[in-house]
């Protein structure tokens, strides 16, 4: 637990062997997220698990200049940094999209209705950076559980909550990102 | 919405979905009250939950469209080896057909890893037996994408199927013939399983057993989870493989009887016969289990023995005991006690002709079966070891052409390294594979930090992989390949640890190295590749006999001219056979690059000749990819061009070879920001750029430079702390800034840039194993600085005395800085003395060439210092 916020004090210290140390503790997180994503690159290599990670790597390392106070902070940052490349690589997908059939390669489980080549991927973006100005926890959360694979426990303790509050803020938020995204709105019967 | 009513819109959300789906409208009404907007705000909520769960992706987004051959996918049914499994079938609809489809996430589109896939899918084919889930169709798509489909099979996993309910002896045995025939018949088709277990094995409603990724396990599989070593890339299941496989060395058909023996005992007992962790399997490597009496209980002891020798000849074998258990026939197991045998053997028959004949042909014909095994699974290992072989080095060397491609190849040489190395965990002692992996090595480290190439400026672990290459060809044979592959790694790792390291760092290694492929390329004088690595070798070594890029470690400069020579010509013997051969056109470049570096400062004519040739050359490669990858280079060079033009005096021209050269650079690096060499050439640029831009007196031009060059070399420190190239240069810079802030009245940030220099350039030439240029920096500096507070004529005058010591007075830079120091510590007679030592070893000035810089600096200053005397 304080491992990662020692890391991070010595970095900052100017110690450059702490990130080497630090991204083997997040590694297999950005793998298995990566790898889950990978199915959705047709035998294009910018997209390989392993490419996206070091990419993950390298915005890591170019951030020197940010100072993370915590793990939490930490945490949080690498999910934006996902959410960051793999909104790059939506848009350059849709960009160079051929004949328009392209299969969905969802998110997340939970949210198969966001598909991370699909320009729903982008209007999620939108749709956060929404939430977050009246929710930004709920926000926080999102990120940790779908952009980088963390499950309920680990959101749980990374930013200090209970895991009851984790998985109500998630399903919260899937809702509202739902009917931001998809959902038919209006029909509602006003009495 | 604001966070005051979100919160109570949350509550009466998560309230109402504790309630029954037909109660919580009501409920929120009642919550709600007429608050209309909250009220369309939770219910739509409430209902979005709903939605959200029940959503189905449309149709004609669904992966449907997409055609593998004949067949479309249906959905996916399992992640596995190197992609996603999927159900397909036919899409035309001509008969009813189902197939697993194996798409393989291979990310090269290359011709000849089509040919090898075809191959793989040639031997697949080959494989047809009922017990064996056959291969229907393969190939490429239009996409590019590689594809197996294989005949699906509806069943469960062979330990699920057991436990469905209990099954007699013979039920079970009759599952085990079925997989040893499978296996059996594979081995005689060139295949050796690997990765044998229950979850391989699937079970039809009809009890008909099916084998599954017989073949694809070696080729293409590379992680499946599970209880599976990745440890040395060799991936295997650990209660099935063998000690053979654990101790990482090659896997036999032998290893395919012990995972057979493994599987017997669970089909026996339901449990498993070893354990599932490497620790304790490692740890009990040798004892088999003992859990089943009798016949049964020996004919899986002999399969399961650690020493493959001690086990069933062959799968065949094994299974024809199981089949004499079946028919109350003597086991061979047993056959150890001859006594165990007559008893059987009186049992079952009252007549006993020619029996132990019987026996001693079946001996024999399963020896001479397990050889013509082996030669068969060697061919195939073959095929594999091509295939490692063209990933390796083909593909990476077409990578290193692509700009901006550093954290590419990266990507692709990790991946075909993990292949190589399970292929050397099974290779054993089979030497030109160790070769090849230790090449491979080689070329991983080159792309993560040969600090001579454009590389990921990770210099640590390119030491560790030349290392690990090093290593592994340690223990292979003498032979030229050997002596080459080893020598390459040498000078690399060498020149790795030397680069901003300690002086005369890994000369001796590097030295060696070019000699040993220099004698090699005369060996095999048509070896033209050899010849080039030679080049490379002696370029290595002249490179670090001036490292740094300084000529001031004037010891070496002699045998530098030297070993350029060499490399020099041997590139131009090459291009005098081959007229347009790209690499020693390329080589030939960087030697009159080289040279023209060497030259430098000293006789400018010279060495703006050499770096217009070398200008010359790049422009003559033929167009297409070494064009490409010699872009930078070429930036290189027209960097130099400009500096040896500024040294000559030509300042516009040098200004504006500089500029474009900048220009280049950053374009460059700007599409490959990984790319740490891009980052060091671009600040030399920068450097030259204020030198030329101060030698013209433009001194905010001048400051701005360095400053951008200050910049570059911080962020390069950023990333390797510990380099004394960038951390000399970051110092030098500053006080050369803080010298053009001086003239520009800006006394305040000139006092600020040059003290901060000032201090790097001390600590860096105290060191006790300092090298010259580092000595000589803070002897020049410390005199040559503009602010005339930070002066330190004492200080200067002990470090000049160590160049002229280290030096052996035959470098003329150690009496001019000499000379400076005393004049600024007051001893102006002892200046004079060492100026005139200095003039006295420039080279002479030849007929029709300008005097070099130096030489009228030198001069003028004399000049001047005998006048103030």
């Amino acid at each position: 637990m304080g491992e990662i916020t020692e890391l991070l004090k010595e970095w900052r210290a100017g110690n450059a062997e702490a990130l080497e140390r630090l991204m083997p503790l997040i590694y297999p997180r950005l793998r298995a997220i990566a790898g889950s994503l990978e199915r959705m690159e047709e035998a294009s290599p910018t997209v390989q698990a392993t490419a996206l990670v070091n990419e993950v790597y390298l915005r890591l390392v170019q951030q020197r200049s940010l100072s993370w106070e915590d793990r939490e902070h930490f945490y949080s940052f690498a999910a934006q940094v996902m959410r960051l490349i793999l909104a790059d690589h939506a848009r350059a997908r849709l960009s160079s999209k051929r004949g328009g059939t392209m299969k969905r390669v969802p998110l997340h489980e939970n949210v198969p209705w966001v598909s991370v080549n699909h320009e729903e991927f982008l209007d999620l973006g939108r749709a956060l950076d929404e939430l977050a100005a009246f929710d930004a926890r709920k926000v926080k959360v999102v990120e940790l559980r779908y952009f980088l694979g963390c499950t309920a426990e680990e959101t749980a303790e990374i930013l200090g909550l209970s895991k009851a509050t984790v998985d109500r803020d998630l399903e919260l938020a899937r809702a509202w990102l739902f009917r931001r995204l998809k959902g038919t709105g209006g029909s509602v019967p006003i009495g | 919405m604001s966070p005051e009513r979100w919160k109570e819109a949350e509550g009466y959300i998560c309230a109402a979905w504790e309630l029954p789906e037909g109660s919580r409208a009501a409920f929120v009404r009642e919550k709600c009250g007429h608050d209309a907007e909250l009220l369309v705000e939770v219910l739509t909520l409430v209902d979005a939950r709903r939605e959200a769960d029940e959503w189905r992706a449309p149709m004609e987004e669904a992966r449907g469209e997409r055609r593998f051959g004949a067949y479309r996918l249906e959905k996916m049914i399992g992640r596995g080896g190197m992609g996603a499994v999927y159900l397909g079938a036919r899409a035309d609809g001509e008969f009813e057909q189902k197939v697993a489809i194996k798409v393989v996430g291979l990310p090269f589109e290359i011709g000849p890893l089509r040919q090898r896939f075809k191959q793989e899918r040639q031997i697949l084919a080959d494989l047809n037996h009922p017990n064996i889930s056959h291969l229907v169709d393969g190939g490429v798509t239009e996409d590019g994408e590689l594809y197996l489909a294989m005949e699906y099979i509806d069943g469960v996993p062979l330990d699920e199927y057991i436990r469905l309910r209990k099954w007699s002896e013979a039920e079970r045995l009759g599952l085990f013939r079925q997989i040893a025939s499978a296996v059996a018949y594979a081995h005689q088709h060139l295949v050796v399983h690997r990765d044998l277990k229950p979850s391989n094995i699937l079970v039809t409603a009809d009890g008909v057993v099916k084998l599954l990724d017989f073949g694809t396990a070696k080729l293409l599989s590379e992680q499946e989870g599970g209880q599976q070593t990745a440890t040395g890339d060799a991936f295997l299941t650990v209660a099935y493989a063998s000690p053979e496989q654990l101790r990482g060395k090659a896997a036999t058909t032998l290893s395919d009887v012990f995972a057979l023996g493994a599987i017997l005992h669970e089909l026996l007992t339901g449990e498993r016969a070893f354990a599932e962790g490497l620790g304790e399997r490692l740890d009990a490597m040798g004892a088999g289990p003992r859990t089943i009496a009798g016949d049964l209980g020996l004919i899986v002891g002999k399969a399961v023995e650690a020493e493959p020798e001690r086990r069933y000849g062959s799968v065949r074998e094994m299974l024809e005991d199981v089949e004499a258990y079946c028919a109350g026939h003597p086991v061979k197991a047993r056959a150890a006690t001859w006594g165990y045998r007559a008893a059987k053997f009186a049992r079952r028959h009252k007549w006993a002709v020619g029996a132990s004949a019987l026996v001693v042909l079946a001996v024999v014909a399963g020896a001479a079966m397990t050889l013509w095994q082996a030669r068969k699974a060697q061919q195939r290992f073959e095929e594999l070891r091509g295939f490692a072989r063209f990933v390796v080095s083909d593909l990476h060397t077409g990578l290193q052409q692509l700009p901006g491609s550093t954290a590419l190849q990266r990507t692709s040489v990790e991946r075909s390294l993990a292949y190589l190395n399970r292929l050397a965990a099974e290779s054993g002692a089979d030497d030109g594979l160790r070769l090849e992996v230790a090449d491979g090595y080689r070329r991983l480290g080159d792309v993560l930090g040969n600090p001579y190439a454009p590389n990921l400026g990770d210099r640590k672990q390119a030491e560790n992989l030349y290392r690990k290459g090093l290593a592994m060809a340690g223990g292979v044979r003498q032979s030229a390949e050997a002596r080459r592959v080893v020598a390459e790694l040498e000078i690399q790792l060498a020149g790795a640890g030397g680069f901003g390291g300690e002086k005369g760092n890994g000369l001796e290694e590097i030295r060696k190295g070019a000699e040993e492929l220099d004698r090699l390329s005369k060996a095999a004088p048509r070896d033209v590749a050899l010849r080039l690595s030679a080049a490379r070798g002696w370029e290595a070594l002249g490179t670090r006999l001036v490292a740094g890029g300084g000529n001031i470690e004037g010891v070496g400069t002699k045998e530098a001219e030297a070993a350029y020579r060499k490399s020099f010509g041997l590139a131009e013997g090459v291009l005098a056979e081959r007229r347009d051969d790209a690499a020693a056109m390329l080589q030939l470049a960087r030697c009159e690059f080289n040279l023209g570096l060497l030259y430098g400062s000293e006789q400018p004519v010279l060495a703006l000749e050499h770096q217009r040739r070398s200008l010359a050359l790049l422009d003559r490669l033929p167009e297409g990819s070494a064009r490409l990858g010699a872009r930078q280079m070429r930036a290189r060079v027209l960097s130099n061009v400009g500096w040896a033009e500024g040294q000559a005096g030509m300042h516009a021209e040098a200004v504006g070879h500089l500029l474009e050269a900048a220009q280049v650079l950053e374009a460059l690096s700007a599409g490959d920001p990984g790319n740490t060499n891009l980052v060091y050439t671009l600040t030399g640029a920068y450097r030259a750029l204020g030198i030329v831009e101060d030698y013209r007196k433009r001194h905010a031009e001048s400051v701005q430079h360095f400053r951008a060059a200050v910049g570059l070399h911080e962020k390069l420190l950023g990333i390797d702390g510990a380099n004394k190239v960038y951390r000399y240069l970051r110092a030098e810079l500053l006080v050369r800034a803080g010298n053009g802030l001086v003239a520009m009245g800006r006394e305040s940030e000139a006092r600020a840039a040059a003290g901060d220099g000032l201090v790097g350039l001390r600590a860096l030439a105290s060191d006790e194993k300092a090298s010259m240029t580092h000595v000589f920096g803070a002897c020049r500096w410390l005199t040559d600085t503009e602010v005339v507070s930070l002066r330190d004529g004492a200080g200067a005058a002990v470090f000049c005395r160590k160049v002229v010591e280290l030096t052996g007075g035959r470098d003329l830079d150690g009496f001019a800085g000499l000379a400076k120091a005393l004049w600024v510590s007051g001893d102006k007679d002892g200046a004079v003395r060492e100026l005139e030592k200095a003039i006295a070893l420039l080279p002479p000035v030849r007929v029709g060439e300008p005097a070099s810089r130096q030489r009228s600096e030198l001069e003028t200053q004399l000049k001047k210092w005998k006048a103030g005397r």
